[in-house]
């Protein structure tokens, strides 16, 4: 017979094992949670042991201009504890660990193999340590401008857009890759046309447009896909522009007691360095910045170029009549911050000469350059009117009644026109009126202007104006000087060789093979007739017709020093008030009113070539080093 | 016959029962608070690296000299600093403290350690993390 004595006692042992082993089991877990959770946080400091290694080495090379830390070995950082002792960090500078090559053109070894580290940036590598645990992180480092977030075209208001209008974008200078070219309207309002666009001419924006205002109108009809690649978007929630608290910095500027730069002649370069003038600035002549920031107090309104690398903080209206170089160098590009209205036009040549002229005396005829400009301005404004849109009431000055532009010029093969037209052209080029002077000594207005302008210094507005002069000399075959506008206008045949030699069709000949437009105007009208109605006996000037009347107006354009052909600027406009560019702009970098109120305007041949990058490190001797790329975090 | 469980295996029994039912009770009791313990510990590490992180922004101005910021008294912040979540956070019914200690790194100019310290309201499970910001 079995018995039992005993199983309460079994059963309770068995019982109590299976409990012992689960509570065991539930405390072996919560010793492990505890154990991963202190590593957890260990390792949590280390982590931030390692970016503070990072912060240190941004800071340090933030506001070090030579950027020189961690070029030896010398500079590393070996356990180097933080200030509330939460760990430490360490800083190696070697091929295989940091690189610092802020100041190579090339690229440099790195621990990512051969040429791996870019030009003009460094490499760091940081071990942060906390109670025994380590974390590694790796990051490129490189300067930047101040925006982070650039569009190519961002208004905070309206955006009015009209006439030739152009944005595309571009990786970079170099990788004509496509990026989006994007135009963004912050405007909320619900209100048609916030972003427009008006002819005549076309637009092409290589990129979507995007309007925050749930208006579907608020983008106007005209920018259809038809001519907006990446198409039209309304409602979208784009937050607001960083905004820049630009007068806070020029004020900053002005108890530093920085050098006010001295802005003489028709070039002047900053060295590297802050700048800072009180009252404003009002300069006609080219601006390079290498390396500089200029604090303006005040308007600013530069008459020439302004190109090089560096940043101007602006806190009134600016004024670009110039144009600015386009540069080689990606890592070069002006960081433009206004607070106020930004206005880029044309190249003032007129305003430029004025200042040339009278600090120039008298040339060598014993004349005043003075007197040679305000004849040469004044013949030329004759000219321009005539063959512009109809002059105001009072100063038709042939006599002609209306505008000869368009078809109506070829008008002036009529000899009455033609011989009084010569008669006051040669005043153009010969400031005491008489007739063309083939010693250059005794020559001309045009002529002595040129002269005056190749004693300047080599810039961008020399060259610009230099090469105006050349091309109204465009019938000088060579000849050093007493060409004039008039040969475009006069009979056939080359001057300086006696009789005419050439025939009508001779002359259009040269002009479209570019060797001179002389006789051009006069041998185009007398063929004219039969060129439109193609009865002509020439195949090929009738094929070309079209291009021979566009060389005419163009030559006729020329007579104008304001135009600016193509003015360029490379960088970042940036502004709390609105923006106007026209005439011919070619802008590589992008542009942004940021100003609650802040509208865009681009008129009259305005393109735009977005380069986020070099938008990015426009004006980056300022701006601060920050990573570029995180390699291991 | 079948013999009953005895009265004095039964007593003897119920008694182990006990003395293991207790000591069992006290293990488990322990393992939970460790449990909560380490919950509560990561869960302050998060809202330490919550502030650090809020501490990127880089339109928030540091201040120029030291000082440290209590949660616990709630001392007032100065132009924004600290960001949130200072002075406290709540999640799931619970509290935390927090204090920053900001002060600039002796040497290097704009640049300022910050040590954040999160606890319960009584001070209990705290965690300190610290690492630096470059500021203009």
């Amino acid at each position: 017979m079995k018995t039992r004595q005993g199983i309460a006692f079994v059963s309770v042992l068995l019982f109590s094992g299976v409990v012992l082993m689960a509570a065991i089991l539930v405390a072996q877990r919560a010793r492990t949670g505890a154990h991963f959770q202190m590593e957890d946080e260990r390792d949590l400091a280390a982590f931030y042991a390692a970016e503070a290694g990072i912060e240190l080495a941004l800071a340090r090379w933030s506001r070090d201009a030579s950027k020189s830390w961690g070029s030896s070995p010398a500079d590393n950082l070996i356990d180097h504890p933080l200030r509330g002792g939460q760990g430490t960090f360490s800083i190696r500078f070697s091929p295989l660990e940091s690189v610092n090559n802020f100041h190579q053109a090339s690229a440099a070894d790195g621990p990512s193999g051969p040429a791996s580290v870019p030009p003009h940036f460094a490499y760091v590598r940081v071990e942060g340590r906390a109670q025994g645990r380590v974390r590694v992180l790796e990051a490129t480092v490189a300067r930047s401008g101040l925006i982070d977030d650039p569009a190519a075209l961002l208004g905070a208001d309206r955006i009015l857009l009209s006439g030739d209008v152009a944005l595309s974008g571009l990786r970079s200078r170099h990788d004509h890759g496509g990026v989006s070219a994007d135009l963004v309207c912050l405007n909320r309002q619900d209100d048609p046309n916030l972003i427009s666009w008006t002819g005549p001419g076309q637009v092409n924006i290589d990129g979507v447009i995007s309007s925050n205002s749930p208006q579907v109108l608020s983008i106007s009809p005209s920018l259809s896909s038809a001519n907006v690649t990446g198409g039209n978007l309304t409602a979208q929630n784009r937050p607001h522009a960083e905004r820049l608290d630009i007068t806070t910095r020029v004020n900053e500027k002005a108890s530093q007691g920085l050098p006010a730069p001295s802005l003489t002649g028709t070039r002047t370069q900053l060295e590297p360095g802050d700048y800072y003038l009180a009252d404003g600035l009002a300069y006609n002549g080219d601006l390079v910045l290498d390396g500089s920031n200029l604090y303006v107090e005040g308007e600013f309104d530069l008459n020439g170029s302004i190109s090089g690398s560096g940043a101007i903080f602006v806190n009134g209206n600016c004024q670009f009549f110039g144009d600015s170089s386009l540069l080689t160098s990606d890592s070069a590009g002006v960081a433009l911050y206004a607070e106020g209205d930004v206005n880029l036009k044309g190249f003032d040549g007129t305003r430029y000469l004025r200042e040339l002229v009278e600090g120039a005396g008298q040339g060598p005829d014993g004349i005043a350059y003075t007197t040679h400009l305000d004849n040469f301005l004044y013949w030329t404004s004759q000219l321009n009117q005539l063959f512009g849109p109809v002059p105001a009431e009072g100063t038709d000055t042939f006599g002609y009644g209306g505008s000869l532009f368009d078809e109506h010029i070829l008008a002036l093969t009529r000899t009455s026109d033609l011989s009084y037209i010569n008669l006051n052209l040669s005043h153009v080029s010969d400031s005491t009126g008489s007739p063309l002077q083939s010693n250059p000594d005794l020559s001309g207005a045009q002529w002595k202007l040129t002269q005056l302008l190749a004693a300047q210094p080599d810039t961008p507005s020399t060259r610009f104006l230099e090469a105006k002069f050349r091309q109204l000399n465009g019938g000088d075959h060579g000849q050093t000087g007493g060409a004039d506008i008039g040969e475009y206008l006069g009979a056939f045949g080359r001057p300086g060789d006696g009789p005419a030699t050439w025939t009508g069709v001779e002359t259009l000949h040269q002009a479209l093979t570019g060797q001179t437009a002389h006789g051009l105007f006069r041998a185009l009208g007398v063929q004219w007739p039969q060129l439109r109605d193609g009865t002509h006996s020439d195949p090929i000037l009738i094929q070309r017709r079209d291009e021979l009347w566009h060389l005419a107006r163009n030559q006729l354009r020329q007579m104008s020093l304001d135009r600016p052909g193509v003015a360029y600027f490379q960088g970042l406009i940036y502004s709390l008030g609105n923006i106007t560019a026209e005439n011919d702009l070619q802008i590589v970098g992008a542009v942004m009113a940021a100003g609650p109120h802040s509208q865009i305007r681009l008129q009259n041949g305005v393109r735009i070539a977005f380069v986020p990058e070099l938008a990015r490190s426009a004006g980056s001797s300022l701006g601060r080093v920050s990573v570029r790329t995180w390699i291991r975090r | 016959m079948k013999k009953a469980f005895s009265l004095l295996e039964l007593l003897i029994s119920v008694a182990l029962l006990g003395l293991l039912s207790l000591a069992l009770l006290g293990l488990f009791l322990t393992a939970v608070r460790l449990g909560n313990k380490n919950r509560e510990a990561t869960r302050c590490a998060r809202v330490a690296q919550l502030l650090l992180e809020g501490l990127r922004d880089p339109n928030l101005k540091f201040p120029a000299t030291e000082q440290v910021f209590d949660g616990a008294i709630a001392a007032p912040t100065v132009a924004g600093f600290p960001p949130q979540p200072y002075p406290r956070y709540t999640q799931e019914g619970q509290d935390y403290v927090l204090k920053v200690h900001v002060r600039p790194v002796p040497g290097e100019a704009d640049l300022y350690s910050v040590e954040v310290g999160v606890s319960w309201q009584d001070g209990s499970h705290p965690v300190r993390l610290e690492s630096y910001f470059s500021r203009d």
